[in-house]
């Protein structure tokens, strides 16, 4: 570099940190508009409750989620669509006047149970499902 | 080396130093707090919604059906609302909201003060749109 140049370089160094400083802060701020603080918590107790019984409501419904066939309501139905073995279920669809239980294995005493609004012929029923795990959780 | 290169080594040099320093001082005093949100599926609420417009109650009648009856007919609302308390009472619902929006007025009945809605679409006999929102807080334990 000749002596020139950098005496020109020298002149204008109060320029370039003034100018460094104004972009440090400009960057820094459009980061702080960028940058993403939420912390997003899913319960996945939650989740796979969902899951289940969804699974479930598929199992017997008919063509439409969520309005049950009562003819699918039975033990071989429901084993075709739970079939994984490291879980056990018990299975209730209520009507207005009746009430059905299917229990695939032994969910034993320690379960979780969900339940959702459900339609039988179009009119009100519930179906509740009660899981437990034969693994560890 | 000549003086002058020594200069611009000593300017970068300050620069960088501004530019950690800054970056160090802006992170300390505009600090951005963590915000905890919880996600919640809900899809209970959606599959409630969607079951409640198609449920026969005890009379015969059809939620939705009178949902669009109920537009122009004060005795069809009534029956909706009698029709609504019976589902709610059977589904585990402790509190609800049902706000429809016809092309020209809004009726509404329950509780008011949810955070999130389902919203279904109806079409009456003319073929304009009715806006069904849907709230409900089931009982603890059911869902």
């Amino acid at each position: 570099m000749n002596k020139k140049g950098g005496s020109t370089l020298a002149s204008k160094s109060g320029f370039y940190i003034i100018f460094l400083i104004l972009f440090t802060f400009a960057v820094l701020y459009s980061v702080k508009f960028i940058e993403d603080k939420e912390v997003r918590r899913v319960d996945f107790f939650q989740l796979e409750d969902s899951v289940v019984i969804n699974r479930v409501i598929s199992c017997v419904s008919n063509d439409n989620f969520g309005e049950i066939d009562v003819n699918k309501f039975n033990e071989i139905e429901l084993r075709k669509c739970l079939t994984n073995t490291n879980f056990n279920f018990i299975i209730m669809l209520d009507t207005v006047d009746d009430q059905k239980i299917v229990s695939i294995g032994d969910v034993g005493l320690d379960y979780r149970s969900i339940g959702r609004y459900v339609l039988v012929d179009n009119k009100k029923a519930r179906i509740r499902a009660g899981y437990s795990k034969n693994v560890p959780e | 080396m000549f003086p002058s290169d020594v200069k611009d080594l000593i300017t970068a040099f300050v620069l960088i130093v501004i530019l950690v320093a800054g970056s160090a001082i802006y992170q300390t005093l505009y600090k951005t707090d963590e915000v905890l949100k919880e996600i919640k599926i809900n899809d209970e609420q959606d599959l409630f919604s969607l079951n409640y417009l198609k449920t026969k109650i005890s009379d015969g009648s059809l939620i939705s059906e009178l949902i669009i009856e109920s537009e122009n007919n004060d005795g069809a609302f009534e029956t909706l609302k009698d029709g609504t308390e019976e589902i709610m009472n059977f589904a585990f619902v402790e509190e609800y909201s049902v706000i429809i929006l016809y092309p020209t007025i809004e009726k509404k009945f329950g509780e008011d003060n949810f955070e999130r809605y389902t919203e279904l679409k109806l079409f009456d006999k003319d073929e304009e749109m009715i806006l069904v929102k849907v709230g409900v807080r089931f009982k603890e334990g059911w869902v």
